[in-house]
């Protein structure tokens, strides 16, 4: 990935709209920022949380420790974003 | 197409008895056989100091008198595979001769020491039971040998039973049903999976219909006590008709005491799978649809042929006095009245009391280990009280009741269970909660409501942690290594595991009851 500077949380949402398009070729969503990734929304299981996860894990080039992988974190594309935000910022500190 | 789904997926929402989509076909889960769960990269034993502190209670302390204890024996061989199981196996030809030999020194070797341990003295073993793989799989002299070290170094004078599965293919050799009868063994199951010649050919099942019917005839001439035969059923290609041809044969033909059913699994990464989704399965498909009415068509013609009592929430029979068959002990062996585990052999799980722990799956690892002296046991932890006290509930849909009696802190599940009764799943009384029929048909679901919310947070790490390493996220073997994307595949090939991190983990299925080796 070429970092042009800070990433905002819309950019972050766009990537991922783009990452669960090509992971989830099928999940035919319009993925707003209130969308729900589990029940309802995106309609993820369990393995398809974790290959998201891998997907954009390796599209930031960065690891997610294992105890970010909440309900609360994985809600909604926005708080999955708001999640990376915090993770892309550190990283670059 | 059905997506398998299993007892991890719906830890995802902790608030998932709120949603409509509880009886969802897609989304219902397999009952949960074992509890808690074990994680090969979060409960890694690391050190030799880690494991012997571990295990130290096996010479502190004896087993408390008021629990049962069952003996678990993990036979990890099998003669062919079938292509829709999703077990860690090795083939038998493969441990042939002098790796035969060894397998079976290292099972009576680590018989002995966990017999001689001040944990076993004056302890009665409650059942025996034998799993794998196949254990029919090894030959008359290697099983004997292990069945006459238990015996040995065990107190099984008040034992229940002993029971083990087979498959058509060993258990029909010249005496080797005999053999099992002479040391003891009261019980035999083995797979039918399904009589239709077809089908089993898809599923590349290699024991004939007319070894099956053999196999049937010889247990009941050898006079064993007891026998259990596997349905399955939702098969791909598994009309209606099929099943009740396949009901038909094992219920007023075959006739065992038992009938277990198994709903088919698509377990991702299975050679059946790959088919499928290559399109090269084009009859009917498995689907969750499909494996609901399945489910009610099984459940009404078994009771037509006279195997109306349901003892467990997939296993039936006819009799009316079972007599002593080892249910008390089911989930693995450590069903919800408290049942301790002891689990020899590769891949073994165990559960004795809040310590849970699982053996090497790889079987020369494990063999190498017990030659060496070492415990041959890389993960294991110590549960939470609070996990301990969910067993009762997480375990009662298997059962389909549970005595309000047996649940230590009853309205802790308040919430859950005034749920399930305004949900017409459950009804209450004042002894005890009983799952209603459509209550047994989410079974599986209605499990997950009792998992803490941490349990569920280490299911979603282990499956990542899994992943990331390329194991099979439930078992945490090498086999059946879900697909990754083609993306990201370039990516994770070059990410390599901090090694303090992600020790070597030890891939490890659980003796949860499968469909047997056929």
């Amino acid at each position: 990935m070429t970092m042009a500077g800070p990433k905002t949380r819309a950019d972050i949402e766009d990537d991922l709209r783009k990452i669960a398009a090509e992971v989830f070729p099928r999940h035919n969503v319009d993925l707003r920022s209130d969308t729900p990734l589990f029940n309802g929304g995106l309609s993820l299981n369990s393995t398809q949380m974790i290959e998201l996860t891998l997907a954009f894990e390796s599209f930031y080039d960065i690891e997610l420790e294992p105890e970010l992988l909440t309900v609360e974190n994985f809600a909604t594309l926005g708080s999955l974003a708001e999640l990376l935000e915090d993770q892309l910022n550190d990283s670059d500190d | 197409m059905t997506i398998t789904e299993n007892a991890f997926m719906l830890g995802l929402d902790s608030n998932f008895y709120l949603k409509d989509d509880f009886e969802s076909p897609e989304k219902r889960t397999n009952v949960t056989w074992f509890y808690p769960k074990i994680c090969a990269f979060q409960d890694a034993l690391r050190t030799e100091e880690e494991k012997a502190e571990y295990f130290s209670f096996l010479d502190r302390q004896t087993h408390p008198q008021q629990t049962d204890i069952l003996l678990y024996f993990h036979i990890p061989f099998c003669e062919a595979f079938c292509n829709f199981c999703a077990c860690f196996k090795e083939s038998s030809a493969k441990y042939q001769g002098s790796q035969r030999v060894r397998f079976v020194k290292a099972m009576v070797k680590e018989i002995e020491r966990n017999a001689r341990s001040k944990y076993f003295e004056g302890t009665k073993i409650k059942y025996v039971q034998f799993g794998g793989g196949t254990p029919s799989a090894l030959d008359q002299d290697s099983m004997s040998e292990i069945i006459e070290a238990v015996h040995r170094e065990f107190d099984l004078s008040e034992v229940d039973g002993i029971s083990l599965e087979g498959s058509p293919l060993g258990l029909s050799a010249d005496g080797y049903i005999e053999m099992l009868r002479d040391l003891g063994v009261t019980r035999i199951s083995f797979g039918v999976q399904t009589l239709n010649e077809d089908l089993r050919r898809k599923l590349t099942i290699k024991a004939s219909v007319e070894q099956v019917y053999q196999t049937a005839e010889n247990i009941r001439k050898a006079g064993i006590k007891t026998f259990a035969l596997d349905l399955m059923y939702n098969l791909a290609g598994q009309t209606d008709e099929i099943l009740a041809a396949d009901v038909h044969g094992i219920c007023a033909e075959l006739r065992p005491s038992f009938v277990q059913t198994y709903r088919f699994n698509q377990w991702e990464g299975t050679r059946l799978d790959q088919q499928i989704r290559a399109g090269k399965v084009s009859d009917v498909l498995p689907s969750g649809s499909i494996e609901r009415a399945q489910y009610r068509q099984i459940k009404e013609s078994l009771a037509a042929y006279g195997y109306d009592k349901q003892l467990l929430i997939n296993f039936f029979t006819h009799l009316d006095d079972t007599g002593p068959i080892g249910l008390n002990h089911a989930c693995g062996g450590n069903g919800y009245r408290a049942s301790y585990t002891l689990g020899i052999g590769p891949a073994a799980e165990n559960y004795m009391g809040e310590r849970s722990y699982r053996n090497h799956t790889n079987v020369d690892r494990w063999i190498a280990d017990v030659e060496n002296g070492i415990i041959p046991i890389e993960q294991g932890r110590i549960c939470s009280e609070d996990e301990v006290e969910n067993r009762v509930m997480v375990f009662f849909p298997v059962f389909g009741t549970v005595r309000k009696a047996d649940v230590a802190n009853l309205e802790k599940y308040r919430r859950e269970i005034d749920w399930m009764v305004e949900r017409g799943y459950a009804v209450e009384t004042d002894e005890d909660i009983t799952l209603t029929e459509v209550g047994r048909e989410n079974a599986g679901n209605i499990a997950f409501l009792f998992y803490s919310d941490e349990e569920k947070a280490r299911a979603r790490r282990t499956m990542y942690l899994s992943l990331k390493n390329k194991r099979n996220p439930f078992h945490q073997d090498e086999m059946n290594i879900p697909r990754t994307s083609v993306f990201m595949q370039s990516k994770l090939a070059v990410r390599t595991a901090d090694p303090a991190a992600t020790p070597t983990p030890t891939p490890a299925p659980t003796p949860a009851p499968t469909p047997q080796g056929s």
